[in-house]
């Protein structure tokens, strides 16, 4: 397992290197560009990691609670979510947001970006289980003698939390441009609104700079999700 | 779900159409979809029901995003069909460099392209519209590469070459209309991935002046966001909505 999050890693990172080599000495503003973009990545990082978890850890178990319980409140909740995430990208949830809240932290931006994970979370999450239930492995397991507890935690979560695990990937692209309208929106610091700011004046620069930095952020978190990945799902480390 | 066919005697169109039409949510997607279409024809007669507010900008604007998303979306699913088939039916080293080039480049949040675009080489329109444009190619190019290869690995394939076949009849007896219903269902998320490049770009002030996405970048309060917001957020839903309903109908063997 170590040996496969190392490959997963080390093949992510000279992207991500040469990224931040032409963004530093291919663009007119050069490694000062790349300085100033640099500074604003660890809250641009922040917000959208934050989005992400707060997306996921609320999103999974509404779409569990759907398929486990899917006439509870919570499930038909779970249910109803997966529509969500489609119809309100994060820009929308941003700028719905900062129109109802007005400019403000970064917990509010993170809140408003996490809306469209925590749907497509629950929408995942419960295919996920759907699909675990219909190949059973884990009413094979219970027929073992196993616990429903530890037949739940160690055979069914795993393979329901595959799928989710599999599209972290496209949700940190997808949180990441979100995060980039979010910081312009709400006025906070960061790589995204540097872009912003950059493609608006045409300042070539800063834009490669911003946005090499920016995709190097979206291939590491791809990458984590690779690793998580093939940590739930062996078969997602052979080749 | 309940569906009603016979898998070997129904033709797949018809299988894959009584899918659809038993996936609830991509049929009240269509229904929504119709009703924004609709709406958006009717527009200058529905406009003078409303005194000139947001309604009426919204209804306006609905015109030239849904243009603008139609034909970007086109135009990508053109492209990344090509570069798909080429990845697919070029030699080994050529093909597996343009699939590998197309994953590479779908990996990338492509929605910032606009924005990137405008910074490097300004903010020409026809610029914009190819960066939208180009922003959907690659996923396009990935789905397009699955679809062709898997149309070569086909039973029916084997069987028509079995049978003595010319490479042109298989071709175009048997592997394009084999590939049409996943190709549309492949090609369908296009649409609503170029309607929300486009309307993030233009919500930042760097696209058009008269779409959903600039009408709520603009807008000073919610009762002049809500309209386009929730045109906008419709909209994306029905797409979206129909796109897993063809996805569902073309899943599996057959069709």
């Amino acid at each position: 397992m170590l040996s496969f999050a190392f490959r997963h890693f080390f093949g992510t990172l000279p992207a991500v290197l040469l990224l931040a080599v032409v963004a530093a000495y291919a663009t007119p503003a050069g490694p000062e560009g790349l300085a100033r973009a640099a500074a604003g990545l660890p809250r641009t990082a922040a917000l959208v990691a934050g989005a992400l978890a707060v997306g996921l850890a609320a999103g999974i178990p509404f779409g569990l609670l759907a398929h486990y319980r899917p006439r509870s409140p919570a499930g038909r909740l779970g249910r109803m979510l997966g529509g969500i995430g489609a119809a309100v990208p994060g820009f929308l949830a941003a700028a719905l947001a900062v129109t109802a809240l007005g400019p403000g932290s970064s917990v509010e931006a993170a809140a408003a970006l996490a809306v469209p994970i925590l749907a497509e979370a629950a929408r995942l999450a419960r295919r996920g289980a759907d699909a675990a239930a219909e190949q059973g492995f884990v009413l094979a397991a219970r027929g073992r003698g196993v616990s429903a507890r530890h037949a739940f935690l160690h055979h069914a979560l795993p393979a329901a939390l595959v799928p989710v695990v599999g599209v972290l990937g496209g949700l940190a692209a997808a949180t990441t441009a979100g995060a980039v309208a979010a910081e312009a929106l709400f006025g906070l610091p960061g790589t995204g609104r540097m872009l912003v700011e950059a493609a608006r004046a045409g300042d070539a620069g800063g834009t490669a700079a911003a946005a090499a930095l920016l995709a190097g952020l979206v291939l590491l978190l791809r990458a984590v999700g690779g690793i998580l990945c093939g940590h739930l799902d062996p078969r997602a480390r052979v080749g | 779900m309940q569906t009603h066919f016979d898998t070997a005697t129904d033709s797949p169109w018809r299988i894959a159409r009584r899918r659809f039409a038993a996936h609830r949510p991509a049929t009240h997607g269509l229904a929504l979809l119709m009703v924004v279409v609709v709406g958006d024809i009717l527009a200058p007669q529905l406009e003078e029901l409303f005194t000139d507010g947001p309604v009426t900008q919204a209804l306006r604007a609905g015109h030239a995003t849904l243009a603008f998303a139609a034909v970007a979306a086109l135009a990508g699913a053109l492209t990344g069909t090509l570069w798909g088939v080429l990845a697919a039916g070029l030699g080994r080293q050529v093909g597996r460099a343009l699939a590998r080039a197309a994953g590479w480049l779908a990996a990338l949040p492509l929605a910032l392209l606009p924005l990137v675009v405008a910074g490097l080489a300004g903010r020409a329109p026809l610029l914009f519209d190819m960066a939208v444009t180009a922003s959907v190619v690659p996923g396009v190019a990935v789905a397009v590469h699955a679809i062709a290869r898997d149309a070569a690995r086909h039973e029916f394939q084997a069987a028509a070459e079995a049978a003595g076949l010319s490479r042109r009849a298989i071709l175009w007896r048997h592997t394009v209309p084999g590939a049409l219903g996943p190709l549309l269902a492949a090609l369908w998320p296009a649409l609503p991935r170029a309607m929300a490049v486009e309307s993030m770009a233009s919500l930042l002030g760097l696209g058009s002046s008269q779409t959903w996405g600039a009408l709520i970048g603009t807008a000073g309060s919610g009762f002049t966001l809500l309209p386009a917001a929730v045109l906008l957020a419709a909209t994306l839903a029905a797409l979206h909505a129909v796109g897993a309903g063809l996805a569902d109908a073309f899943a599996g063997d057959r069709p």
